[in-house]
């Protein structure tokens, strides 16, 4: 880990939503940092707040029906959630940018690509028309887009949808950032694609020394790419280590599960897969207890009466957890607890 | 796993061709000003496979490959426009509709997304009864009987049977939709894509409730889906599709380290291990450009415009001239390729 400050700081971070049938605890207390140049993942299913906590970051949670009763996001030591409007704009999409998942909904259908990508140029930067446009040019030409002074004046539409986050990224990367937040950023494309817009990210962060925030359900992306990884459960942070050590070492039961519950390409086949039975928690009230409980195997009586910190071990891992798994552990059924 | 080859195949699909006609309107130089263009989309361009019962075959491949058109085709959702499809020595194609009705029974199909293919004003109960009534199987005390057994089979709370699918969450969805595939006691069943749309700790419990469905019940698979490692983890042979082709057919073993088709080892070399030590030490075949167009017709290989082994070895100019056939590879009729030069990939 790095020695200097954090990029990022988030700080016992929650967001609660409004809704009919009551209020959504979707980020329940969620604390990370990000330091400068590395690429941090942060890893969850549906609906554990993983996306949510990002959009907090950018400001982009609506509010009303959203709300932030506590945190603090430092950007390079300033609070965000305290930023003026116009201060946060400059930020956002600036020194801080981001790519979603779908670029066809994150791309205007009916603006030339030329136009969106100098709109953002413009805004963050000094740049003007003819240089705003040639280093949009410079961009495309960057992430790998054939001919790009051409293909600057398409449609989003005449793009494939490789190309087209091709384009998400280079509208990203135009402003020269210093953090980039990807939210999954490939899912919705086929594999040989990935691998390309990988490699693609992979370089540009190594190139710029840019710092990169992942949010991915997928535990092959971040094996590929990151070096420092999140779980989240529930709207907490259940687990925080270093790549290589999450996938021998996992501490918290979430993330054993997690990880075998996947097939892989590399197992030997037959290998049966074991499903974390259940389903994920609702999130309609401030949890008292451990989110995962109900569904973990190692699941005690104090872990349904009491929240588990995020606390080291002696080693100085992170995890939230009243048993976490101890390294060589045999996890097999006859290890259950009752 | 049960014994599979040794009996005759319960699906035999030849040159199964599914082309479309596309029109749209042309602006045109002189009078009239505009024209209508047909062009032909070559979903389908002649695939062949078969299936025998209690096996999964896999048909993988990236989007717009053909694989699902193919399902369809198979199940004459959408009537084939060449080739043949024979269930039990039946021939689907030349079948007309009561006589292909009787037979849909054997043949079932569950979705990708089990939201969009169950209706949201049914109950469960109704949507899992409703292919027993069709088919006058069980009525009154006697269909509750069966749904509620159907329920059970597939790990569903009978005492939801009055709910509606918008109560359910997504794996319990994709549930209701087997629930609903099984009522007919099919010998095969199409899945297409599955389990894409489910979280993962959700996803491994729809895999293991079609493994334990296989196994109970004998159904046969043909099981498609974009995810390489999960396709490999049910499949007992998995077939690789390109541009409305198969290139390579093998077997799970043999999936992960022994495909002999460039296009085979760029789509399994793309597939990230999540396994960082594993993902540090390999550098990924990345394949240059994206699919041809489906409308083009091409005499030698469909590959060619992206294949990284064809600059070492076409010398004389064989693949763009001359289309290679699926073959067994070094006389090994479980392991079929359609390469001129599957002997020389590495």
């Amino acid at each position: 880990m790095s020695e200097s400050a954090p990029v990022l700081q988030v700080e016992d971070l929650r967001v609660h939503f409004k809704t009919d049938e009551g209020k959504v605890h979707a980020v329940n207390g969620v604390s990370f940092h990000v330091n400068e140049g590395e690429s941090l993942a942060i890893v969850g299913e549906s609906g554990c707040g993983k996306s949510v906590t990002n959009m907090a970051v950018l400001r982009l949670i609506p509010m009303p029906p959203g709300e932030i009763p506590t945190g603090r996001i430092l950007y390079r030591g300033r609070d965000l959630l305290n930023m003026r409007n116009d201060e946060i704009r400059a930020v956002r999409g600036g020194r801080i940018s981001m790519i979603f998942q779908d670029p066809m909904t994150s791309l205007n259908p009916f603006l030339r690509i030329s136009r969106q990508l100098t709109e953002s140029i413009e805004l963050h930067t000094p740049l003007r028309g003819e240089a705003a446009r040639a280093r949009a040019i410079e961009v495309l030409a960057q992430v790998g887009i054939p001919e790009p002074a051409a293909r600057i004046d398409s449609y989003p539409h005449e793009f494939s949808g490789g190309m087209r986050q091709r384009v998400m990224i280079a509208m990203a990367l135009s402003t020269d950032p210093d953090l980039l937040i990807a939210d999954e950023p490939t899912t919705a494309l086929d594999v040989t694609i990935q691998a390309q817009i990988l490699q693609l990210i992979r370089r540009l962060q190594r190139e710029r020394g840019m710092s990169l925030v992942l949010i991915t359900h997928d535990l092959a992306v971040v094996a590929g790419l990151c070096t420092r990884v999140v779980v989240m459960y529930g709207g907490t942070v259940v687990e925080v280590a270093p790549v290589d050590d999450l996938f021998a070492d996992p501490r918290h039961p979430y993330t054993l599960a997690l990880l075998r519950s996947v097939p892989r390409l590399d197992a030997p086949p037959g290998r049966a897969l074991e499903p974390i039975e259940g389903l994920p928690p609702k999130l309609m009230s401030e949890p008292r207890n451990c989110p995962f409980a109900p569904r973990c195997r190692f699941v005690r009586d104090r872990c349904l009466h009491e929240a588990p910190p995020l606390e080291a071990d002696a080693d100085g891992r992170l995890r939230a957890c009243f048993v976490p798994i101890r390294a060589g552990q045999a996890v097999d059924a006859a290890e259950e607890r009752p | 796993m049960s014994k599979r080859t040794g009996q005759p195949p319960l699906l035999e699909v030849e040159d199964l061709e599914m082309h479309f006609e596309q029109r749209r309107l042309e602006v045109t130089a002189g009078w009239p000003p505009v024209r209508v263009a047909r062009t032909t989309v070559r979903a389908v361009n002649g695939v062949s496979y078969t299936l025998h019962p209690a096996e999964t075959l896999g048909l993988v491949g990236e989007s717009g490959c053909g694989k699902s058109t193919t399902a369809r085709a198979t199940l004459q959702l959408h009537r084939p426009t060449g080739g043949s499809v024979r269930f039990q020595g039946a021939e689907l194609t030349q079948l007309d509709g009561p006589r292909l009705r009787a037979l849909r029974r054997d043949l079932q199909m569950i979705f990708q997304d089990p939201y969009a293919s169950l209706d949201p004003r049914w109950t469960v109960g109704r949507i899992i009864a409703e292919p027993l009534r069709n088919f006058s199987i069980a009525a009154g005390g006697e269909l509750r009987d069966r749904v509620e057994e159907l329920m059970l089979t597939v790990g569903l709370d009978p005492s939801f049977v009055g709910r509606y699918p918008h109560e359910f969450s997504g794996g319990q969805r994709q549930r209701i939709g087997i629930a609903r595939a099984l009522a007919l006691e099919p010998k095969v069943i199409f899945c297409d894509e599955p389990v894409s749309a489910l979280d993962v700790s959700i996803q491994a419990q729809i895999i293991n409730l079609l493994q334990s469905l296989q196994e109970r019940l004998g159904i046969a698979f043909v099981f498609i889906a974009h995810d390489l490692a999960v396709v490999r983890h049910l499949s007992h042979r998995v077939a690789i599709m390109y541009l409305g082709r198969i290139v390579e057919t093998t077997t799970r073993e043999r999936i992960t380290h022994e495909t002999r088709h460039p296009y085979s080892r760029a789509l399994l070399g793309a597939v990230p291990i999540p396994d960082p030590k594993v993902e540090r030490s390999r550098e990924p075949v990345l394949l240059e450009g994206t699919l041809p167009s489906p409308t083009e017709e091409r005499r030698g290989c469909d590959f060619v415009s992206r294949c990284p082994l064809r600059p070492r070895v076409d010398n004389d100019g064989r693949c763009l001239g001359e289309r290679p056939r699926l073959l067994p590879f070094a006389g090994d009729s479980s392991h079929l390729v359609a390469c001129h030069y599957a002997d020389r990939s590495e």
